[in-house]
């Protein structure tokens, strides 16, 4: 199974960052995962029975797109700017 | 990507040889690796498993571009088509009925929603081929997949 990114890099000119973009993913999958079962129940409640199927397939196709990121790197340099992002 | 392909490439991108030049090797290198084989040509599928799409623009200093220019280089996990295509069946009807009447519009008689599998497999082993070389005086555009 294909995992999402755990690292975002980021360089801009002699400047740093790694974000933990693990964190991100993990909140959100904690947050679907409460807030699924809620919605499923609103969309059955309310008459909106064409949005369940959307509604249950959404979070592992998003799961998916985001998992996709991992190895995508953008590099750009110009002189003497460069700005580099790497998800890892 | 084999070896001889990546430094190929690797020489094209440091101006060791020019666009012709490495446009020749690599028809040798695809030459000998069927003849080696000797057998028949296996499925592109087969043959490359890209995982990336790759884009790069640098500077050509040597017909007046800037030697200091932009570079651009940008790396592309095929899988993120695969994902992408997958997120075409949460498209509305509504929406894909538009879609598709404007595509069809264009002479495109093509539904997004029913790429299956397979085809999806074929679409992204085809683009194994891929390679774009975009030469003007000052930079220099490739895109290909490894």
């Amino acid at each position: 199974m294909m995992w999402p990114p755990s690292i975002m890099s980021v360089r801009i000119r002699r400047f740093r960052l790694w974000l933990p973009i693990i964190l991100v993913w993990l909140v959100a999958a904690a947050i679907w995962i409460v807030a699924l079962p809620l919605l499923l129940l609103c969309a059955i409640l309310t008459g909106q029975r064409r949005y369940v199927r959307s509604l249950l397939l959404i979070g592992p196709a998003v799961f998916r797109l985001f998992s996709a990121l991992r190895g995508l790197t953008v590099e750009v340099q110009a002189r003497s700017d460069r700005v580099f992002i790497a998800f890892r | 990507m084999t070896t001889e392909r990546h430094q190929i490439l690797q020489m094209l991108a440091e101006g060791k040889i020019t666009v012709e030049q490495a446009e020749r090797l690599l028809a040798l290198t695809g030459g000998e690796t069927a003849g080696e084989s000797g057998s028949e040509d296996p499925p592109r599928a087969a043959r490359r498993q890209p995982k990336y799409i790759r884009v790069v623009v640098e500077p050509r200093p040597e017909t007046g571009g800037d030697p200091l220019g932009e570079r651009v280089n940008i790396r592309v996990p095929i899988a993120i088509i695969r994902a992408g295509m997958k997120l075409t069946s949460l498209i509305p009807d509504k929406a894909a009925k538009e879609v598709n009447e404007a595509l069809s519009r264009k002479g495109i008689d093509f539904d997004v929603r029913k790429l299956d599998q397979k085809s999806l497999g074929e679409l992204i082993g085809a683009l194994g081929d891929l390679e774009v070389d975009v030469t003007d005086a000052e930079k220099h555009v490739r895109i290909f997949v490894e």
